[in-house]
């Protein structure tokens, strides 16, 4: 079974007359964290259940809508049948304030609502258990560490030392998964980057014969081979036209914006960083209408969607994005694309997490790409020039304008970073196998 | 250039030739008194533009300090969102650490009970009392005053016997005065002047976020008009001082680096200091590890090191060391490298203007002298100042995320060796790790050795706006 860390992100929208009742058993669930017994589940990283209000977009309103979403490991198929036979009667309660569900089917209802989302991960391929295997191998290798040198007993050289360590391990029963090697499951690179394989399996043989076409075209010409390329040009003609044309609107609905977030009301802005002051890993959602404009929901959807395959990586292009603070981010473009969600797992303070992201230009011109389209965001300009790099003020304004307090959160690890977890990782993959001196000390400097 | 006639000094210059210096926590009980004394001292608080021969008056303001004043709820309510609530609001508390032994409650003082802090300085204690004897007695009819007596240590060294203010941050815009006085070379090139002084361009080339007045609020035309014409600007050349006194335990750290070190050396008391150096980060005479691995070198003071390419693990200076989590420079582990690094690090610098208090254990402070003597149960430590353009993104974002942080650059359990606030069982942050080869040498259970005694926020005005608060006629 593949690991691959995804987001499950369903989104109902609520019964008119049961959103207070919704808040209410929400509430509760903070109080008793144990009704949702998500500790329990073998696939969740973390959750977040909370409520979207209603909110205005233009003259419409868009709904009261439950959000539950959960960071999880594995086929997303497993991962429900496991929350469902973990919580079932309290996601029932849950779910009986949404419109459209029936107790009956819980689970199928689950299925039919997950919605598209944007996910990035920092702990790609590993489940929870791995997580809480790998801090418990460090924190044995660290006291095996602490214990030889108390006795001076431990070699001069790195090979050394590593070989004393893995000779400590094979002797503890209860690592004896740690002396097997440690790679994503068959299945698992399939899993996640089918998307971008079939996108790839239409833009690259058309790609190939448009250039093929266009060859034979000037080297020989035949009326097969000048129907194919002038049919491959025309499609590439249009398809570049359409962008252009849409890439000219939004430029235009860039310039005619006249909202932009101003500074928030300090009881609230408080209110809210008092609830992301835990000490490691923090919570945070923030969800707003977007701005203006009947384009700007097409094009959300469509950045969302590249942003989603570059946070993957293109296979044998180039890697996954590494954000070091992030464990998770996802982006949802809910209500067809007219409400921006943002959810993230981090570790840091709120006011620190958000600043960290704009700090340099680069990193503010993705910013500008992923939230530039959120109503109150400072004004960009060709989508990821300007906005948060011209006004960084403006974009601290539109999070907190936009952040909601979340209802109920879990996060499984509370004194380990996002850091601890990658270095976790490879003190557990470098453990066994051959390494020469200078590989040893490399992989001894991870302790 | 910057407006340095408008500008206090003390953001351009530490007054390191004023030995001397009172800083005076004052609680406004006359508001009427207190505005007349403010007005009174207005031409004579020392600007950026002429650095002092014999003694300096600097002067700031907490909120409550603003309210207890008179100065406009509106005006008020434009400052930052931090420097309102204050270093003791319990969730800004929790975040900087200030909780177990660092707890807000017993604080013997706190931006709340004080109003106003006038800080004085002078060349020798002569020129003080004399100061102090002109000024207490008029001050002392509209507030009620708290003094903290500081004075320099034996070459700028703090208590715990390490050269400090060795790795200052230069600023764009500031003149250039007295030849003889060579700006320090720095890591990196000098900030925008609005990290540190508002109404200028900050290191994301726009003006920092700074406090207005309504225009009808200034009648008499003290402040100049904000950019859009509609406010007045009343932070223009203003600055936040973060004032937090620590004591330090010097005994303490001195006898568990004697006692618990593991560092190569010839002799205990090498080992002891090797240790202390592990922790800071540099030697006690201020050459940096980075540079000087094996031995104190006192012609290596210097500030234009950095990490990545030359101790990118911390062999030399420890990924835990103080120097080195409250200035990653360009090893701080984010963006896509370490150019990104130092772009992120230069938007959380300070300009620190910290003072000893207490008497030294030894005159000199050598590390054999404070070894030898023994623990004299007398109160002594620092008065950390810093002055910063952003509080959250600078001062509480590195007090945080560097300092206390257990998880800074990858570590588990390391809170900074020095200044951390300790936490134990989970979140714990009483480890320090020292990478080495084979494998690093850690050290458990680490002591505190500083604890906060007070602290608030402060705003240092320009001069204009030092006129509008004391409503200037």
């Amino acid at each position: 079974m593949h690991k691959v860390h995804a987001g499950y992100t369903l989104l109902v929208r609520l019964r008119a007359d049961r959103v207070d009742a919704a808040a209410a058993l929400l509430a509760d669930f903070e109080q008793h964290p144990d009704r949702l017994p998500f500790e329990r589940s073998t696939t969740t990283h973390f959750a977040t259940v909370t409520i979207v209000p209603a909110q205005k977009y233009g003259d419409e309103v868009l709904p009261a809508t439950l959000l539950f979403a959960t960071s999880f490991c594995g086929p997303a198929r497993e991962h429900v049948s496991e929350l469902v036979r973990l919580m079932r009667t309290e996601l029932c309660h849950l779910f009986e304030n949404c419109e459209g569900f029936e107790a009956a089917d819980l689970e199928e209802f689950i299925l039919a609502n997950r919605h598209g989302d944007t996910f990035y991960s920092g702990m790609q391929y590993l489940s929870p258990e791995d997580v809480v295997r790998h801090q418990e191998l460090r924190t044995e290798i660290e006291t095996f560490i602490d214990h030889q040198q108390g006795l001076g007993g431990l070699p001069d050289n790195a090979v050394g030392v590593r070989h004393l360590i893995q000779s400590h391990i094979r002797t503890q029963p209860r690592f004896a998964w740690a002396q097997q090697s440690f790679t994503p499951a068959p299945g698992s690179w399939m899993a996640l980057h089918w998307r971008t394989l079939i996108l790839g399996a239409i833009v690259v043989p058309f790609l190939a014969v448009l250039v093929v076409s266009s060859i034979g075209w000037l080297v020989h010409p035949s009326a097969a081979i000048d129907t194919v390329a002038a049919g491959s040009w025309i499609t590439t003609i249009f398809v570049a036209a359409c962008a252009l044309g849409l890439l000219r609107a939004i430029r235009q609905a860039e310039k005619e914006q006249t909202f932009v977030a101003g500074r928030q009301p300090d009881a609230d802005v408080r209110a809210l960083a008092a609830t992301q002051n835990r000490p490691v890993i923090n919570e945070m959602t923030i969800a707003g209408p977007v701005k203006e404009g009947w384009l700007r929901p097409i094009f959300l959807r469509m950045a969302l969607w590249g942003v989603a395959r570059l946070a993957e990586g293109i296979p044998r292009v180039y890697g996954p994005i590494v954000i070091p603070t992030v464990a998770t981010a996802r982006w949802i473009a809910a209500d067809k694309g007219r409400r921006l969600i943002f959810i993230s797992n981090y570790t840091n303070a709120a006011e620190g997490y958000v600043r960290d992201f704009i700090d340099t230009e680069a990193g503010a011109k993705n910013i500008n790409l992923s939230f530039g389209f959120g109503r109150g965001y400072p004004k960009t300009r060709w989508i990821m020039k300007e906005g948060a790099i011209t006004d960084p003020n403006a974009f601290g304004y539109v999070v907190t304008a936009n952040q909601r307090r979340t209802a109920f959160w879990y996060g499984r690890y509370n004194d380990i970073s996002i850091d601890n977890i990658t270095i976790n990782r490879k003190i557990r993959e470098g453990l066994f196998g051959p390494k020469n001196e200078s590989e040893a000390q490399t992989w001894l400097h991870l302790l | 250039m910057l407006e340095t006639s408008d500008i206090q000094g003390l953001v351009v210059r530490g007054y390191g030739s004023l030995s001397e210096a009172r800083f005076l926590l004052l609680a406004v009980d006359h508001p009427e008194r207190a505005r007349a004394y403010l007005r009174r001292i207005c031409d004579r608080v020392n600007t950026a533009k002429v650095s002092p021969e014999t003694h300096a008056l600097q002067v700031a303001f907490t909120a409550k300090g603003l309210e207890k004043l008179g100065v406009p709820e509106s005006a008020r309510s434009s400052f930052a969102r931090e420097f309102i609530e204050g270093m003791d609001d319990n969730i800004r508390a929790e975040s900087l650490g200030d909780r177990g032994r660092n707890d807000p409650s017993p604080l013997t003082w706190s931006e709340q009970a004080v109003h106003v802090l006038l800080m004085v300085y002078a060349k020798d204690v002569d020129t003080m009392k004399h100061l102090l004897d002109e000024e207490l007695p008029i001050v002392k009819a509209a507030f009620t005053v708290v003094e903290k007596t500081t004075r320099t240590l034996d070459q700028n060294r703090e208590h715990f016997g390490w050269r400090d203010g060795l790795s200052m941050p230069n600023l764009l815009g500031v003149p250039k005065e007295r030849p003889r006085k060579k700006q320090q070379e720095s890591w990196t090139d000098p900030l925008a002047p609005g990290e540190i002084v508002l109404g200028y361009p900050n290191e994301y080339k726009v003006q920092s976020e700074s406090p207005t007045a309504e225009l009808a609020d200034d009648p008499a035309g003290h402040l100049e008009p904000t950019a859009d014409g509609k406010h007045k600007d009343l932070g223009r050349n203003g600055t936040y001082l973060v004032y937090r006194e620590l004591t330090q335990s010097v005994h303490a750290l001195w006898d568990y680096l004697a006692k618990q070190s593991k560092e190569p050396g010839n002799t205990p008391v090498d080992r002891a200091i090797a240790l202390g150096a592990k922790m800071v980060g540099r030697w006690p005479n201020g050459a940096p590890l980075v540079e000087s691995p094996d031995r104190d070198d006192t012609e290596r003071d210097d500030n234009t090191f950095k990490y990545a390419h030359d101790d990118g693990i911390g062999l030399a200076c420890p990924v835990a060391s103080h120097i080195r989590r409250a200035n990653p420079r360009d090893a701080l582990g984010a963006g896509r490298d370490h150019e990104d690094s130092v772009i992120m690090v230069r938007k959380h610098q300070m300009v620190r203007r910290g003072r000893p208090f207490g008497d030294p254990v030894s005159e000199k402070l050598k590390p054999e002298e404070i070894l030898a003597a023994g623990d004299d149960k007398k109160q002594r430590g620092l008065h950390f100042i810093c002055l910063v353009g952003n509080i959250s993104r600078q001062f509480e974002f590195v007090q945080r995320n560097w300092i206390q942080s257990a998880n800074f650059g990858g570590l588990y359990k390391d809170g900074d060796p020095l200044t951390a606030t300790r936490r134990t069982g989970e979140n714990a942050n009483d480890e320090f790790t020292c990478p080495a080869k084979p494998v690093r040498r850690k050290y458990k259970g680490v002591p505190q050795f500083t604890t906060l005694v007070g602290g608030g926020y402060f705003f240092l005005p320009g001069i204009a706006a030092l006129r509008f608060i004391a409503g200037h006629p």
